[in-house]
């Protein structure tokens, strides 16, 4: 499982929690992983898309502006399922391996 | 400093990506540094260099066809463009003496040129709203320049007995123009030559503008790739038709029409093209 697996695990991860704001992704993804550049994580984000993992939408919070909010898909919550058995499974090998 | 980058980013995902994917793009790059505004130091420390974020993005495959496709568009004015520079010479001769299936390689390099620009940014540009306000300027730049060297070689054409026989009894191109004074058939030729490298020239450089901001930028622009390209290929074809012309003391008061009419139909080929363009 390469980092940009582990990244696309957050993201949807994110998303399964509830639509999330386009750029609040990416400032919580650049919070946990820093050395990662946003731009990385937006290149991921869009690679959702256009897999159809995610979607867009243009929603307005209470008083603000209209903003891009992206949802989970059917696809989507499929290919999250996926990435958290590999996770899992690389996790117990470590542990296996005594590290923790 | 926010623009800058901003404007930067722009300009490589207009170059690298297709325009819809494009204009999605810069929508959410827009949010990404706008929101709340950053500074460059800032976003080129999260984000990275524009081109540096917009290169995951793209699409492999269909970046290398755009590139094959430039490289195509770009050699059409270039290659006859950029022959009359010192040294370039062997270039020029293979543009202009060249057949391929019994036509001249000049020949071909505009109708190839045109097709590839109408069809690829009919197929793959965009318009942006209202027409740039270059555009109509520098369109009438290249038609003024097709138009006078037309001029000159007509003035050239009138007369060609006694413009021969100057360059003939002259090595004009040995020793200058100027011992020769200041006659109507020096003037003639100075401006046919300056109109003739001006035109190949920097005509060839207007059409690699016009070839790049069709690209990142309104697709009508590719108007002033197609009427820059024509004016490099008449002066193109006038240069090195006036700089080998051999002529004899019969021949015909008419003989120069078959070639005005060839560089008359390349121009009205290219009006026609650019004005395609623009719709």
């Amino acid at each position: 499982m390469l980092k940009k697996d582990l990244v696309e695990l957050c993201l949807l991860h994110l998303l399964a929690q509830g639509d999330q704001y386009g750029y609040e992704l990416l400032r919580r993804l650049h919070g946990a992983f820093p050395d990662t550049q946003e731009s990385a994580v937006y290149a991921i984000l869009r690679g959702l898309c256009q897999k159809g993992c995610s979607e867009q939408y243009v929603g307005t919070a209470s008083d603000g502006p209209a903003r891009k909010y992206y949802r989970l898909t059917d696809r989507g919550t499929a290919r999250y399922g996926e990435l958290l058995r590999q996770w899992r499974a690389l996790l117990d090998a470590l542990t296996a391996l005594g590290i923790t | 400093m926010k623009k800058d980058y901003m404007a930067r980013l722009e300009w490589a995902a207009r170059w690298r990506l297709p325009p819809q994917e494009a204009n999605d793009v810069i929508a959410d790059y827009r949010d990404i540094v706008g929101d709340p505004p950053r500074p460059e130091d800032e976003l080129l420390r999260d984000l990275g260099s524009p081109r540096a974020a917009i290169r995951p993005l793209t699409p492999q495959k269909q970046y290398r066809v755009w590139l094959a496709v430039f490289a195509l568009l770009a050699a059409c004015p270039l290659l006859p463009g950029l022959g009359p520079l010192p040294g370039m010479w062997r270039l020029w001769d293979f543009c202009l003496r060249t057949r391929i299936f019994g036509l001249y390689i000049n020949d071909i390099l505009p109708f190839l040129g045109m097709a590839c620009a109408l069809i690829w940014f009919r197929w793959k540009g965009q318009k942006q709203g209202r027409l740039p306000r270059a555009v109509p300027a520098l369109l009438a730049v290249a038609a003024a320049c097709t138009v006078a060297v037309l001029a000159v070689d007509w003035v050239w054409m009138r007369d060609p007995v006694g413009f021969s026989a100057l360059l003939g009894e002259v090595p004009v191109r040995v020793l200058g123009i100027f011992p020769l004074g200041w006659t109507r058939p020096t003037t003639v030729l100075l401006l046919n030559d300056t109109l003739g490298w001006v035109g190949c020239f920097a005509m060839a450089l207007l059409a690699l503008l016009g070839l790049v901001k069709a690209r990142t930028g309104d697709r009508r622009w590719a108007a002033v790739y197609i009427l820059a390209l024509t004016a490099v290929l008449v002066s193109a074809e006038t240069l090195a038709f006036l700089n080998n012309m051999e002529i004899g003391g019969n021949i015909t008061p008419d003989w120069w029409m078959p070639y005005l009419r060839l560089w008359a139909i390349h121009a009205g080929m290219g009006l026609v093209g650019a004005g395609v363009a623009l719709c």
